[in-house]
């Protein structure tokens, strides 16, 4: 039997001051599936994603990657489940948008041709080309979430774990992060989306997970399950799954252009 | 503070931009030692080329400003010590006979202009060099040491340098927030301080600990790929360039320190 691409056994998180963050969590993740995390604040969902690549060991239980403990090699675990963390700003560490997202590359050791490919690979699927010598800090809220997920994307990741990655952005911010990850579960990358605005995504997802108080309250198929958000404090946006979207028509980003540039005003949200 | 920009790297397409990093790296240690040791005249030399590089690299003197008016007030402070520590012969203005003396003002003056040129020279370094090049430089230079040993000195530069402009940032935010809960009203300078030290300190932990976890996850590692670095023919003249002035001045004036 094919082990499922990531596999979480009764996984369970004691702070020091005896606060169990995270209570017997048991669930799989699927290859090339797009699932959604969604739970209140102070569900566990951030500690949850810090376990995913050894940034915290757990009190007990595993995590396993391909059935392999992903403790057994955390180098290689880190490259193949790549975070993409709420404050962008944290993540991005080179001086130029294509600097930063040879960062991870480099650290792969990966010979100077192969980063270069990699990197103009990941920027033009994070629809950042002609961006390569902007100062990331000069960047947009929306283009820097972009360049985060262009950095863990040059790594080549298996799995992309996005954690609150809308928070801050506006509408066309959103909807262009939500073109950059069709296109990337359309490839082939696993997908885990951590957040509790439903609204903007829960239509792409083919998975939704509920977390509160540490442990999983409901999983399954967003039509199944979306009526019990509101049971663990998460509001159910209006409509019907398929609507529950801030996506607009796929559009390719043209180089050296923000997508939120001011000359450039979005359609109203599809909601 | 924002504006600081003190040790920032600016990118930039200049002639001393694409000079090789290793050599900026000695031009700076050699104009430090010289700075430090040589006379006046040395000291003015190595100024006046890391001036001029400061030009060619097309640093605005306005974002100076700022770090300019630091090391003045450091300055006034060496010069008066100086003055305090050798007080004969004294200053006499008008008549009146002060507790400080002229050889201390002149020999404080003298190291208030060596801080300055290092200050200069360091900006140079930093403003014009990517940190990942300044560390794959160190990582050459020191190359003779174990790698565990040259990787952590290049990693700590890097690290510095690159997350100097954001640690600046946020406490610039916590001040902004404190000012604007009337921070200003307390009328001790020692008062304010207090007020933002602590939630200082916790901002730049914080952020610490983010980018620890942030470089953990995309595999840091202290011993990289690093860049393309090669010594061209325009390095050479420019390493000439740097060393010329303060070398001749050197020379001329038999480099004792006074």
């Amino acid at each position: 039997m094919i082990p499922p691409l990531l596999a979480i056994q009764n996984l369970r998180h004691v702070f020091p001051d005896g606060t169990a963050v995270l209570n017997d969590i048991s669930l799989c993740i699927e290859k090339a599936s797009f699932t959604i995390l969604a739970g209140p604040n102070g569900s566990g969902k951030t500690v949850f994603m810090r376990h995913l690549n050894g940034l915290m060991r757990p009190t007990s239980g595993r995590i396993l990657l391909d059935g392999i403990p992903i403790t057994e090699n955390l180098s290689l675990t880190r490259r193949r489940i790549g975070l993409v963390f709420q404050d962008a700003d944290a993540q991005i560490v080179g001086q130029t948008v294509a600097r930063d997202a040879a960062f991870g590359p480099e650290n792969l050791r990966l010979s100077r041709p192969e980063i270069e490919k990699r990197v103009r690979q990941a920027l033009a699927a994070a629809g950042l080309i002609g961006f390569d010598e902007r100062r990331p800090h000069t960047l947009s809220g929306g283009e820097k979430r972009r360049l985060a997920v262009a950095g863990v994307l040059a790594m080549e990741p298996d799995i992309l774990v996005l954690d609150e990655p809308f928070t801050g952005l506006d509408w066309p911010g959103c909807a262009d992060l939500i073109t950059v990850l069709n296109r990337l579960r359309t490839g082939g990358t696993t997908i885990l989306l951590i957040t509790h605005d439903l609204a903007k995504i829960l239509s792409h997802a083919d998975r939704l997970i509920l977390m509160n108080g540490g442990r999983i309250h409901a999983e399954g198929n967003p039509l199944d399950i979306i009526n019990e958000v509101e049971e663990i404090g998460v509001r159910r946006p209006e409509g019907d799954v398929s609507t529950m979207s801030w996506a607009r028509e796929p559009r390719d980003f043209p180089a050296g252009s923000a997508a939120d540039a001011p000359d450039k005003k979005p359609e109203k949200p599809t909601l | 503070m924002r504006e600081l920009e003190f040790l920032h790297y600016k990118p930039g397409v200049s002639i001393w931009h694409r000079h090789d990093p290793r050599l900026k790296l000695l031009e700076l240690a050699a104009w430090s030692i010289l700075a430090l040791a040589g006379n006046g005249t040395v000291t003015a030399a190595v100024g006046i080329t890391v001036l001029g590089f400061h030009a060619a690299a097309g640093t605005s003197p306005k974002r100076m400003r700022r770090p300019l008016l630091f090391w003045a007030v450091m300055a006034a402070a060496i010069i008066v010590s100086a003055g305090f520590a050798e007080p004969a012969p004294p200053l006499i203005i008008g008549g009146i006979q002060f507790p400080i003396g002229i050889t201390g003002l002149l020999t404080g003056t003298l190291r208030a202009g060596r801080l300055l040129v290092i200050l200069l020279a360091g900006q140079l370094l930093a403003s014009s060099t990517d940190p990942a090049d300044l560390a794959g430089a160190v990582r050459k230079i020191l190359s003779f040491l174990p790698k565990k040993w040259s990787g952590a000195v290049a990693s700590a530069l890097m690290l510095t340098i690159s997350f100097l402009p954001l640690i600046m940032d946020e406490t610039a935010t916590i001040r902004d927030a404190a000012l604007s809960r009337g921070l200003q009203n307390r009328k001790s300078i020692f008062r304010r301080a207090a007020v933002l030290a602590l939630p200082m300190a916790e901002s730049a932990l914080k952020r610490s600990d983010l980018t620890a976890e942030a470089l953990l996850s995309r595999c840091f590692t202290e011993d990289p790929t690093g860049p393309n670095l090669s010594v061209r023919a325009g390095d050479r003249l420019l390493f000439l360039a740097a060393m010329g002035p303060p070398a001749a001045a050197a020379l001329f004036t038999g480099f004792t320190a006074g």
